[in-house]
């Protein structure tokens, strides 16, 4: 006997109100013993859909393959198909990933084999939706982009247009993650327009919160914004929908950085969700509040809004979001030395909920928790039962922060031998999320675990005495998404040519994607061979490409750059000495690779928090140095003998080991030195600093980089024959900008100029694709919490960081005329975010900016001697060393002559 | 609400204090011709009321300066809420050194002394308030009034 449709239908509307109170009348009633409920297929998938909304989604797998088993006995082979749906998300939601994607593959050959009918093609769109949610899941994009084109495709040919729309916002996600964010968009516009015709208010909500997020992942905040805003627009104030959108907006935030504006959506939203019953929502709320908190140094705000969460996740019955808000909390606390105790407590609650049958991921971040707050043999066996873990559900990033943690343990215990297999093991796998990702992903989530997985590198071959391994490594080790960037820069509209080629890039790397779905290890270790042969057609395709876009054909040590010819650029000689600094723990080491020898390595040059103490006094120096220039009087000699002082201190902290190279150097003939600082050493004004009584300015032409791969990829650009575009916005009382423009215009006769209400962000935009040069003469500000929103203002906004990545001035010289546009946020990755980012991603070949505030006249005769240099044919470093020697002799202070550096080719 | 400075007028606490470090000294008057030369500072810049040249930022300055001068020797200060007084930064120039920099309260009780290093520079952590600063050396003393509030 069947359930009467009628009352699955009421519990259904109970639902709608509580899902939790529909499961409980539902679960009493399979419980009388005269219940004919419990023989009802349907009866029983209803339950199991209830526990999976409650959070119950093992409880619900069995009711499943019962309903399923019946179904099939009964003769309705269809509604058993149905069932096998509902049994790939709960797996979906147990993290048992491999094993749905395995359901979803035979089902979709059982439903390949039958009759087509609308029925059977229905469920074939569902089923591959969902094999491609799992895969998205699991990191494979290009198996999860192949399900949902294939569901888009199969769901148009019968003219559902709904239902394309809505994979669609899919298909968006999984084109967000690989880094194609344009034609994510694409899709969610088309989908837009569809969903607002046919789709119901929380498609169009959906829709719109998908398009803000994806632009906000573009870095196009403004818009993103705006979109969000939209999404608020069609829901109803004070609504839990409002709640959602606020939920969702600060989490878009806090991806990006915003921080502050994020935690204030977070608190927006509680306030509407302060009247309603606890639920998951306001668990995601508190959490962020909680995480964002953290990040700000508020433990008390974090402490109590995580306790909320778990509140909430428990109210919700959702266990991952209890364990995750758990696991916040001992990171919380564990900040704090005499609460590590409770830390470790809350850890081992977490665990303790992470059932590893069920949760397995959840399981191995909590023993890597655990691990972090213990020590010795304890730590070890908890990295050990996470390593088990992660080799279980086979996710790379999760394996990756495993062999990276257990590395790091066993080199700090001594044992290098043992840590070395795992160091190796953390940076492979490191280097292939890299391929796999994009550059904004790995920008938001990996660099502070790939910088570690380098670091331990560097020791490991140190320790063997391997130095130039440890050298590559330190540079490998920074600045990872901008190095990528510029060697797989090959955007379209930048380099028509290469687009067939990319396109084979392309394809490669979906096939590399969709390597290791299956479990059978003889099938998997045949495909790893496979993957090996795919990474070697790569690099051969990279190899062969490089010329074409005019990347060196030297490989990674880039020894021997091909010369590029053309205009006020230089090719990098073999004459350049590169110095990159490494910061290990409080200590920086400084390795030397002088032409055509080895490197060398001096460890402990000095320290962190020695040079944080010497820079800060040079800073307040110069600051009290432009507050007496702004009274008309001369610099005391005093003052300039004190700062020559703090420049001294840090030339010989920081330069001691270039000696010998700067002692054969002279005013006439400078050594060129090419610097790659780590941490606060890229605040460091390099050009004033003083050994044995000399300027650094007067013996050696200095260039800057975030790493040398990135260095060499802008020397190798090709200079371009574009206009000089010159920009100045002299509102805000700095009416040198006016004085600045009109004597560059003189000096490039031919520039396009672009003043005052003319300088919009379109306009400059516009004009500022494929300049030769751009300069840009105006305010500037550096946002440290969100440092890619740093910017230069312009007549109707900023032309902030992220906007400037998506310029097109590859080989151009930029010059940022204003304050504050070289500092940069340093993450753990040693990603160097800030203006500096945006135009070299861009592809800008040279970048000069500023260490601190510029003074706006200094700045005008400074601008004035670098551009006459560079109009003489004098490349970028040559041409600010000359300016800069010219500007000390009329305001000797280096707070004014040396306020300007140049990053990019040397 | 900011900070405010600003000098007060000569019939503040610059006489009080001179009248106290005379009769510390036992000596009445005499500063003029034996003790060490005193000197009234005068605020030629104060970065809160303008006259800071212009700098290419969008941002706000982090913290107040002032310029003073008094004869040949200039002082810079940086001033900043700290707690629930002011951390008071700043070097002193044109001054045989190491000096002295002292403050003190209406009603002539020191509340901060520190000595610059060879470079003059110094850093000092004092309550809001009306004050003196000091700055002394064993040939001068640079007297500067202070009104220091939130």
């Amino acid at each position: 006997m069947n359930t009467a449709p009628d009352l699955i239908e009421q519990l259904r509307q109970l639902a709608a109100d509580s899902v939790s109170d529909a499961l409980s009348r539902a679960e009493a009633l399979l419980e009388t013993t005269d219940s004919t409920h419990s023989a009802d297929p349907a009866f029983l998938y209803f339950v199991a859909e209830l526990r999976t909304r409650v959070g119950r989604p093992h409880d619900a797998l069995d009711m499943i393959d019962e309903a399923q088993r019946r179904f099939r006995e009964n003769g309705h082979p269809l509604l058993a198909e149905r069932c096998e749906i509902g049994r790939a998300v709960v797996l979906e939601d147990l993290g048992r990933l491999d094993e749905a994607i395995e359901a979803a593959t035979r089902q979709l050959d059982r439903l390949r084999a039958s009759s087509r009918t609308p029925d059977v093609l229905d469920l074939e769109v569902r089923a591959l939706v969902n094999r491609g949610s799992c895969s998205e899941s699991i990191g494979r994009y290009a198996a999860a982009l192949a399900d949902f084109d294939l569901a888009v495709s199969s769901a148009a040919l019968r003219g559902d247009e709904h239902t394309v729309a809505l994979i669609q916002i899919n298909r968006a996600n999984v084109l967000d993650a690989l880094g194609r964010t344009s034609e994510a968009l694409v899709g969610l516009r088309a989908a837009e327009a569809v969903l607002n015709a046919e789709g119901d208010r929380e498609d169009r909500v959906k829709v719109s919160i998908n398009i803000a997020a994806t632009l906000c992942r573009r870095g196009e905040y403004d818009e993103g914004l705006a979109w969000f805003d939209a999404a608020e627009q069609l829901v109803e104030a004070g609504t839990i929908d409002e709640a959602a959108i606020s939920v969702e907006v600060a989490e878009a935030l806090a991806a990006v950085g915003g921080t502050d504006e994020a935690v204030a959506r977070y608190r927006d939203a509680l306030e509407v969700l302060a009247d309603m019953p606890l639920s998951w929502l306001e668990g995601r709320a508190w959490l962020g509040l909680g995480v964002c908190a953290g990040r700000l140094g508020d433990r008390t705000v974090a402490r109590s809004a995580l306790r909320s969460a778990i509140d909430a996740f428990v109210a919700a019955d959702n266990l991952p979001s209890q364990i995750a808000a758990l696991l916040e909390l001992a990171t919380v606390e564990s900040d704090e030395l005499s609460n590590r105790e409770f830390a470790l407590g809350q850890a081992r609650r977490a665990l303790a909920l992470a059932d590893p049958s069920h949760w397995p991921v959840q399981a191995c971040i909590a023993q890597l928790k655990l691990a972090d707050l213990s020590s010795g043999g304890a730590a070890e066996r908890a990295l050990r039962s996470a390593m088990r873990l992660a080799k279980r559900v086979q996710l790379t990033p999760l394996t990756m922060r495993v062999e990276q943690r257990l590395g790091a343990h066993l080199l700090r215990s001594g044992r290098s031998s043992e840590a070395a297999e795992h160091v190796r093991e953390a940076v492979r796998l490191a280097d292939s999320l890299r391929r796999r990702l994009s550059h904004g992903t790995l920008l938001r989530s990996f660099p502070s675990e790939t910088a570690s997985c380098y670091s331990d590198l560097i020791e490991v071959c140190l320790g063997s005495g391997d130095i130039e391994g440890a050298a590559a490594a330190a540079d490998r080790a920074r600045s990872r998404s901008l190095a990528d960037l510029g060697a797989w820069a090959l955007g379209g509209s930048t380099r028509p040519g290469t687009n067939a080629v990319e396109a084979e890039l392309h394809s490669l790397y979906d096939r590399l994607l969709g390597v290791g779905e299956l479990m059978d290890s003889e099938r998997r270790s045949q495909l790893e061979r496979h993957a090996h042969e795919l990474e070697a057609a790569l690099d051969r395709l990279e190899f062969e490409l490089r010329p074409v876009v005019g990347l060196p054909t030297a490989g990674p040590a880039g020894a021997n750059v091909q010369t590029v010819d053309g205009g006020m650029h230089r090719a990098e000689s073999a004459e350049v000495v590169q110095l990159t600094y490494v910061i290990r723990d409080d200590s920086i080491d400084l390795v030397v690779k002088a032409p055509s020898s080895r490197p060398r390595w001096f460890r402990h040059v000095t320290s962190v928090s020695s040079v944080v103490e010497v820079l800060e006094r040079f800073q307040a120096e110069g600051r009290r140095a432009h507050a007496i220039r702004s009274t008309g009087l001369q610099v005391p000699d005093a003052m300039l003998a004190s700062v020559r002082k703090r420049l001294a201190d840090l030339g010989s902290m920081l330069m001691a080991p270039l000696r010998d190279e700067l002692a054969s150097a002279s005013p006439e003939r400078p050594v060129r030195l090419a610097i790659s600082p780590a941490g606060p050493l890229h605040l460091v004004p390099f050009a004033a600093l003083e050994l044995a009584g000399c300027a650094l300015v007067d013996v050696a032409e200095i260039a800057m980089c975030p790493s040398h791969a990135v260095r060499r990829e802008s020397a190798v650009r090709r200079a371009r024959n574009g206009p000089t575009v010159l920009v100045g916005l002299s509102e805000g009382g700095i009416a040198g900008v006016d004085d600045e423009v009109s004597r560059l215009s003189e000096l490039w006769p031919d520039s396009f100029v672009l003043r005052g209400s003319q300088a919009t962000i379109d306009a400059v935009v516009r004009a500022a694709n494929g300049a030769s040069l751009l300069h840009l003469a105006t305010h500037g500000l550096f946002r440290p919490s969100a440092p890619l929103r740093s910017g230069v203002r312009l007549t109707d906004g900023w032309l902030t960081a992220s906007r400037a990545a998506a310029l097109d001035l590859s080989g151009s010289t930029v010059v940022l005329s204003a304050c504050d546009t070289g500092r940069a946020t340093v993450t753990g990755g040693d990603e160097v975010l800030g203006l500096q980012y945006g135009f070299l991603a861009a592809g800008a070949r040279n970048v000069v900016m500023s260490l601190w505030p510029a003074h706006d006249r200094v700045t005008v005769d400074l601008m004035t001697a670098l551009h006459r240099e560079i109009a003489n044919g004098a490349h970028t470093p040559t041409a600010l060393r000359t300016a800069q020697r010219t500007a000390r002799d009329s305001d000797p202070h280096p707070w004014f002559w040396a306020t300007f550096m140049c990053s990019g080719a040397a | 609400m900011g900070t405010g400075i600003s000098s007060l007028d000569d019939d503040g606490l610059g006489r009080r204090l001179r009248a106290l470090g005379a009769g510390a000294t036992g000596d009445g008057v005499s500063w003029m011709g034996h003790g060490p030369a005193i000197v009234d500072g005068s605020i030629v810049l104060d970065s809160h009321v303008g006259g800071l040249e212009a700098m290419r930022s969008a941002g706000t300055l982090e913290q107040r300066q002032l310029v003073i001068q008094a004869g040949d020797a200039t002082v810079v200060i940086d001033l900043a809420p700290y707690d629930d007084g002011f951390r008071v930064s700043g070097q002193a120039l044109g001054f045989d050194l190491p000096a002295a920099v002292q403050f003190v309260d209406q009603a002539g009780e020191e509340v901060a002394l520190v000595v610059t290093d060879d470079l003059g520079e110094f850093e000092a952590f004092v309550p809001a308030g009306e004050l003196l600063m000091i700055i002394a050396t064993a040939n001068s003393e640079v007297v500067v009034p202070l009104s220091i509030s939130n």
